[in-house]
């Protein structure tokens, strides 16, 4: 039964390893909530920040959010992109949860 | 006591053929790490971008003009101020500067503050005409320090000198690691754009729940612009996480692939040997659930340790080690990439999944194949 | 005194509903009592393997019935009759069938998992049955290295490991010269004294001749072609 053994005590080991560092992260995850993460929001009020700084190799992948909807299409919608980041960065500048109302010339607004 | 005697079993029959066992752990492994590693980057970075940015501007104001971004009127503050709800419409000044020396990108960014020090900054923000803060990786690509000289070429084709006030700390990276502030006036100079335009409006809003309200009334007070609100902005980076792990994971889709062409390999073809071993341990007494027990044992052992081994390592990677498979992925051409050491948020029902995303069909496709063997009676198992 | 094993008109249809269908066993009655040993001839072919299979609860019939120790196990559900097959009989096969790739000991021990034993209890166990046929020194070697002879004595220790009461051996002498033929019959005779039945499908003439035997039983093709106490 030793084969067993070991197995099992290894199998247990991992899992204790797993249970900590979950237990870790969720610890230091809280630490940052408390200790690090007002300080982080300090700046970006202060800065009024918007992004990320993660791409910063063109508008649309470092202001994603920002970018209006033609900027990752440079010449025309099915060009290739030009930048390795813009092939994983969704396309999608922010759909505006406003709505356009369309009236004709003349009639009567809200 | 039974059920661990046939686990002695299963482990002694992985380990008759050590070779092949090694390879599919090793194999399994390094897949739970890819998929792991992308799970947890992705879920983190996600989280630590809706965390940071929860401070920012409740609603941008931009302008666009035949579908691109414009300047906005600085005026334009003042019709926004006047919508009920708003409580402050602030114009910014921001944008971006290649620097031909290190062929960075740089976001400029033009802030008037009223407080000079904040934690995350080394040093004071700027207050007068040939001042800036930079940012870590700005310093560290340009190699200057606080109070030393940073010349950059402004819209005039002319070098302007700055003075560094402060760096903003490593901690707030992921922040700040290609920004260069400055007052607003001086960086209008710097980009020749006129006093009476700005970037686009930051909005605050007196009462949350009124954003979206707001933002229709300033669409309408504006047809030109476009809102952008907060909330909107924490979507993008769900939206954008979500698909750069897509995509890595469709990068990583042709070895999942070939894993579960082998797992299929061996779940379809139960081998003569195996088929006749099932059919000898049959024989010799053990029962239908037993051989079932000992397959089942066969596939959890390999693929919970597989799992563990994958996942311990895929958390090492993403929130130690920086992420350095994914690192070259990720960082594309960017010049001034913030190094990957995300805040360790772990979803559990992720981890969860996961785990029974890999392991369940390992320990099935195992079984199954096994299930004719071990109901039909030893001698027609045999005699095959 | 009750037989032991008792079938009943047992035949067994291999393929049924297909045209390559075989009746290897076509209608046999059969009593084997404890303590017996009983030899069952017959040319290849004759249906000697399958109507062993079906004495030791390897295979149901398809149709009869076979009823061991008073229990009928035609119609019993796998698990019991499972449970039948290891405590009341001991297989040598005529292939031996053992698993190349195990030690000698692990092979002993595989009727021993599914028992509420212990590890050292199987060790112990093992141990003496190898004591038994005399490879307690080989305990450790792997199957696959050893030679036919020894082979056999390995599948008869793991027979044996369970203490059954039925010994089946599937033509024992087939893949052995003269010297170790008689070696394996004194073998044989040591445990029928020990009290344990013997059941030999064989076509060697040397067993059936063999004085251990109590009882030969003739087949030809699937059927009964004389039982006769020797």
């Amino acid at each position: 039964m030793i084969r067993c053994r070991v197995y099992l005590a290894v199998t247990a080991l991992l899992a204790a390893t797993l249970v900590g560092l979950l237990g870790w992260a969720r610890q230091s995850a809280a630490d940052f909530g408390r200790d690090a993460l007002p300080a982080q929001r300090q700046l970006v009020a202060v800065l009024s920040l918007t992004d990320l700084a993660l791409w910063s190799e063109a508008r649309y992948t470092r202001h994603p959010s920002m970018t209006d909807l033609f900027s990752p299409f440079q010449d025309h919608p099915g060009a290739p992109e030009h930048f390795p980041a813009g092939a994983l960065l969704a396309p999608t500048g922010p759909r505006p949860a406003t709505t356009l109302e369309v009236r004709r010339h003349g009639e009567g607004g809200r | 006591m039974r059920r661990f005697k046939i686990l002695e079993y299963a482990l002694a029959s992985l380990l008759r053929r050590p070779v092949k066992t090694a390879a599919i752990l090793v194999v399994y492994t390094l897949m739970i790490v890819v998929l792991a590693t992308v799970l947890l980057l992705t879920h983190a970075l996600k989280t630590e971008a809706v965390n940071l940015l929860a401070d920012g501007p409740e609603l941008v104001v931009q302008r666009t003009m035949a579908g691109r971004h414009e300047l906005v009127p600085v005026a334009a503050a003042q019709t926004v101020a006047a919508i009920p709800g708003v409580s402050a419409a602030t114009p910014r000044v921001w944008g971006y500067y290649y620097d031909s020396l290190t062929g960075a990108n740089y976001t400029l960014l033009g802030v008037d503050a009223a407080e000079p020090s904040l934690e995350l900054l080394a040093g004071r923000l700027p207050q007068g005409d040939g001042e800036c803060a930079i940012g870590a990786g700005v310093a560290a690509v340009r190699k200057v320090a606080v109070n030393d000289d940073l010349i950059l070429i402004d819209a005039n084709n002319i070098g302007a000198i700055f003075t560094v006030t402060g760096i903003f700390r490593a901690e707030s990276r992921l922040l700040t690691e290609d920004l260069l502030v400055m007052p607003m006036a001086p960086l209008r100079r710097f980009f020749g754009m006129p006093a009476e335009l700005a970037t686009d409006l930051a909005v605050s809003v007196r009462n949350p729940s009124e954003v979206d309200t707001v933002a229709n009334k300033v669409k309408r007070a504006l047809p030109d612009s476009r809102p952008i609100t907060r909330k909107e902005l924490l979507r993008t980076y769900h939206a954008v996480f979500d698909w750069r792990g897509g995509m890595l994971l469709a990068l990583f889709a042709s070895a999942l692939l070939a894993f579960c062409i082998m797992a299929w390999d061996k779940a379809t073809g139960l081998s003569a040997g195996e088929r006749r071993e099932i059919g000898i341990l049959k024989a010799v007494g053990w029962d239908t659930a037993d051989v079932l027990l000992l397959k089942a044992w066969e596939g959890l052992a390999v693929s919970l340790l597989a799992f563990l081994l994958g996942f311990a390592l895929a958390f090492g990677l993403v929130f130690w080690w920086g992420a350095p498979l994914l690192g070259v992925v990720l960082r594309g051409w960017s010049v001034l990439f913030p190094e990957l050491r995300p805040t360790p948020y772990v979803d559990l029902y992720q981890v969860a999944t996961l785990a029974f995303l890999t392991i369940v069909p390992y320990v099935a496709s195992t079984v199954i194949p096994a299930w004719r063997a071990a109901t039909t009676d030893p001698d027609e198992v045999m005699r095959q | 005194m009750t037989p032991l094993i008792c079938l009943d008109d047992v035949r067994k249809t291999y393929h049924p509903r297909r045209p390559d269908a075989v009746e290897a066993v076509a209608g046999i009655s059969l009593r084997i009592n404890a303590g017996e040993a009983v030899a069952l001839c017959g040319p290849s072919g004759s249906g000697k393997t399958s109507l062993l299979t079906l004495i030791g609860c390897m295979a149901r019939p398809t149709s009869g019935r076979v009823t061991v120790a008073g229990e009928e196990v035609s119609r019993l559900p796998e698990r019991f009759l499972t449970l039948v097959r290891r405590r009341t009989f001991g297989f040598v096969f005529q292939q031996y069938h053992l698993i190349p790739e195990l030690s000698v000991r692990d092979n002993v021990m595989l009727p021993l998992y599914p028992e509420a034993l212990g590890a050292g209890e199987m060790a112990r166990r093992a141990a003496a049955a190898l004591d038994e046929v005399e490879l307690a020194q080989m305990a450790t070697r792997r199957v696959a290295h050893l030679s036919g002879g020894e082979q056999q004595r390995v599948a008869i220790a793991r027979a044996m490991v369970n203490r059954p009461r039925v010994l089946i051996a599937d033509e024992p002498t087939a893949h052995l010269d003269s010297r170790l033929s008689v070696e394996l019959l004194d073998r044989f005779a040591a445990l029928k004294r020990a009290g344990l039945t013997l059941v030999v499908a064989t076509h060697d003439p040397l067993v059936c001749a063999h004085p251990l035997i109590d009882r030969t039983v003739r087949l030809r093709d699937g059927r009964l072609d004389g039982d006769a106490a020797t």
